[in-house]
């Protein structure tokens, strides 16, 4: 689609990559194709609205297409339209399918009449968390995981070595080790596009821009704005998960850089209501323990005092 | 995961929840009949070790997939827990004998009754600390899936990563404990100074050693350990500190030190019984919150519609696992406390110190450690297969709970109902009119009604 005159950018200087044949970069295209221009030092997520998806999963194809990852495994899973399963070392979108038969839960009462919102279909298209306080990044020992410069979280390749420390951290499981490569590997959200000023692949491609890719305080209004609307046109159970204080937040994450607007208990899609910061287990573990072998180590110097003495 | 109380997720009845599943057929393709949900008493037929009271997670999954990722350890962790926490428990033990024996040597010098050294423990402390330390480092590099970067583990020291702790623990305890050998293996004035000066290094180090690793499981997502943050460090340490003490006595009672072995026996049993403590008090815990009673087939509240949908890839005998873990807890129950109390008992009261008795006691607790670290690592796994388990653990607290969140309430947030007779049609639900689609005032006009 030709963007009008006046976006279009004026004409790149000569001798640069940008007009070098056959590499005809522009700069800052997510400023036309997300309306974000990406600076770095500020702070970029999702916004992923499941109640615009329509489960194409142009997403996971994006992202497989654009990172280069393997397929996972072929054949039918039987779970709706979802073939994908779950993340993995290899898959880092994964689109959920949700057949809601039923307004009150029970199938018997199959819904005679459905409403032109949603009808009755749950569609979202997960993803990793880029949570505002990391639990895998947390738990990694070699600092393979750190926070970039536009507030994600990303595996650096090179230092990874497989401890595999962050899978059982990850409250939402979605960081894997890869048994071909021996590194953990998740959702970069697109890193190396990001600093090409281009916005995320699954965001590009979303056709009904359920995946929205933007500053997360102009996400979370657009957002807030979407949820009251919802609510003004009768899907009073529209609600955010993953802002500040909600549901996906909670237990120290303190938020989801990556959040999404879903119109059903978390669970239904596969995610905790409330998920704790597993960090905060860390001292009063070892405090317990080390108090432990403390007092028994001082029942142990007792009796090694006591008794008699057979010899040196 | 707080210590607090968590709201149950949807005190919807079981029977509810038998009885619509019961109404509907069973899939074809499913030969046994054994994954069907049974009724409470069949349940606690098979499977007696497991309260009827649990209290189960009623609310939906989706297509019973699991919600958080199991760990990929296996026999080389459990294996190193065993081996990492019995040296650092030796060399606190060597570093207590040698703290008891320097006073009493000075109480010999002072003219008093000639007093223990205790020499032969602090030897085979120290060399049992530096093997286990080689030994576990070896297996910790061998279960890295890029063994190569191992020396990654120093680039940096994270506070919130107990793995990090770790590293330098286990760093910390390999250097001071192989200075503390060379006062074992040399005799010289400067051997034994150093020596002197590393070991209470290597004694807090190897105090590390015991507890990171519980600590290290708890920090993660996974029910079974993150339900037990205290606990979970608290019964490795006191496991850490019975097997070293079983590994030296076993090594007193070959060389022939009965007194000194007897010694040991009794701090062994006395760290056993701590370690038994802790883990009844945790699994008890876990059990009475978190513990998945019902197999995994969907429920009717279930995001999947439970009309001849098998559940996914996940094994359904639920109540084999369970079945499977507690043999494992009882086996190493029974090997690192019940034959080592009855060796060791029959021990004291004979005469004279049988040595068969008092080793058979000895590797028997040795053997329950490592049974015991294995059965919690594998249970561990299971638990985070088991979505009902982490989503049940995830709901909210009192605190959580509020009327604006909707998600966090512990009933579900009221639905919809468009067919439900003698209801009014909800009157908020209609067609978009032009104006609102054009993001003008909001114009309640009424489109067609769902009746």
């Amino acid at each position: 689609m030709n963007a009008p005159m006046e976006l279009r950018r004026p004409p790149p200087e000569s001798g640069t990559a940008a007009t070098t044949p056959g590499a005809q970069a522009i700069r800052d295209e997510a400023l036309q194709t997300a309306g974000v221009r990406i600076v770095p030092g500020r702070r970029y997520g999702f916004f992923t609205d499941t109640t615009l998806c329509i489960g194409c999963k142009a997403c996971e194809v994006a992202c497989k297409e654009w990172n280069g990852l393997p397929p996972d495994h072929f054949g039918l899973s039987g779970m709706s339209y979802d073939n994908t399963r779950r993340f993995s070392a290899n898959t880092w979108r994964h689109v959920s399918f949700i057949e809601k038969i039923s307004d009150d839960g029970d199938p018997a009462h199959r819904a005679t009449a459905m409403p032109p919102f949603q009808s009755h279909w749950r569609m979202m298209s997960d993803v990793c968390k880029h949570c505002g306080n990391a639990p895998c990044l947390e738990a990694c020992p070699t600092g393979a995981l750190f926070r970039t410069e536009f507030d994600t979280v990303v595996v650096q390749q090179d230092i990874c070595n497989g401890c595999a420390y962050c899978v059982p951290a990850c409250p939402f499981g979605v960081v894997d080790v890869s048994h071909e490569d021996g590194k953990a590997h998740k959702c970069t959200l697109c890193y190396d596009r990001l600093k090409g000023g281009m916005e995320p692949a699954c965001s590009k491609s979303c056709p009904t821009d359920s995946i929205q890719f933007g500053e997360i305080d102009v996400l979370r209004e657009r957002a807030a704005k979407r949820v009251e609307r919802l609510h003004a046109l009768g899907a009073t159970d529209a609600y955010l998960y993953g802002v500040p204080d909600g549901p996906g937040a909670t237990g120290g994450l303190r938020e989801l850089n990556a959040f999404f607007l879903l119109n059903d208990r978390p669970e239904v899609y596969n995610l905790p209501a409330a998920p704790t910061r597993p960090s905060n287990r860390v001292k009063p573990g070892l405090l317990a323990g080390l108090a432990t072998v403390a007092g028994l180590a001082l029942a142990a110097s007792a009796l090694m005092g006591a008794g008699g003495s057979d010899d040196a | 995961m707080r210590e607090s109380d968590r709201t149950e997720a949807y005190a919807a009845p079981k029977a509810q929840a038998a009885g619509a599943a019961q109404a509907t057929p069973t899939p074809a393709t499913r030969a046994d009949n054994r994954s069907a949900i049974t009724s409470a008493r069949e349940r606690q037929r098979s499977a007696p070790h497991l309260s009827a009271a649990t209290p189960t997670y009623a609310g939906p999954t989706y297509y019973g997939q699991p919600s958080v990722k199991a760990s990929l350890y296996g026999p080389l962790v459990w294996q190193y827990l065993f081996v990492g926490g019995l040296a650092g428990g030796a060399q606190v033990l060597a570093t207590l004998a040698s703290l008891t024996s320097r006073s009493a040597a000075r109480r010999a010098r002072s003219g008093a009754p000639p007093a223990l050294t205790h020499r032969s423990v602090i030897d085979t402390g120290r060399t049992l600390g530096l093997v286990g330390a080689a030994v576990g480092g070896a297996l910790l590099i061998a279960d890295l899936h890029t063994p190569r970067r191992f020396a990654n583990m120093l680039r940096i020291f994270r506070k919130t990563s107990p793995m990090s702790i770790g590293s330098y623990v286990l760093m910390s305890f390999a250097g001071s404990t192989g200075l503390s050998l060379l006062g074992t293996l040399f005799h010289g004035r400067w051997a034994q100074r150093i020596a002197r000066m590393a070991q209470p290094v290597a004694g807090l180090s190897g105090a590390g050693m015991t507890v990171y690793t519980g600590a290290l499981l708890a920090s993660t997502s996974t029910p079974y350990w993150a339900s037990q943050p205290r606990l979970l460090p608290m019964r490795f340490g006191s496991s850490a500190v019975a097997t070293a003490a079983a590994a030296l006595a076993a090594s007193e009672t070959l060389r022939g030190h009965a007194a000194e072995a007897r010694r040991l026996d009794r701090i062994a049993l006395l760290a056993a019984m701590a370690e038994a403590a802790c883990g009844a008090a945790g699994d008890a815990r876990y059990r009475a919150r978190h513990a998945a009673v019902t197999p995994r087939m969907p429920l009717p509240q279930d995001g999947a519609t439970a009309q001849g949908v098998p559940a996914a890839s996940v094994p359904l005998h639920a109540e084999e696992t369970e079945y499977r873990h507690a043999r494992q807890q009882t086996s190493a129950a029974t090997a690192g406390m019940v034959v080592p109390l009855v060796c060791w008992g029959i021990n004291a009261l004979l005469p004279r110190r049988s040595r068969a008795l008092g080793l058979l006691g000895a590797f028997s607790m040795l053997a329950g450690g490592l049974m015991m670290r294995a059965a919690v690592l594998n249970e561990g796994n299971r638990s985070a297969r088991r979505p009902e388990e982490y989503l049940g653990m995830t709901q909210a607290t009192e605190d959580e709970a509020r009327a604006d969140q909707p998600a966090l309430a512990s009933s579900p947030p009221p639905r919809r109902t468009s067919s439900q007779e003698g209801d009014a049609p909800p009157a908020a639900w209609h067609w978009p009119t032009a104006e609102e689609m054009s993001h003008h005032q909001e114009n309640p006009a009424h489109g067609p009604t769902h009746h």
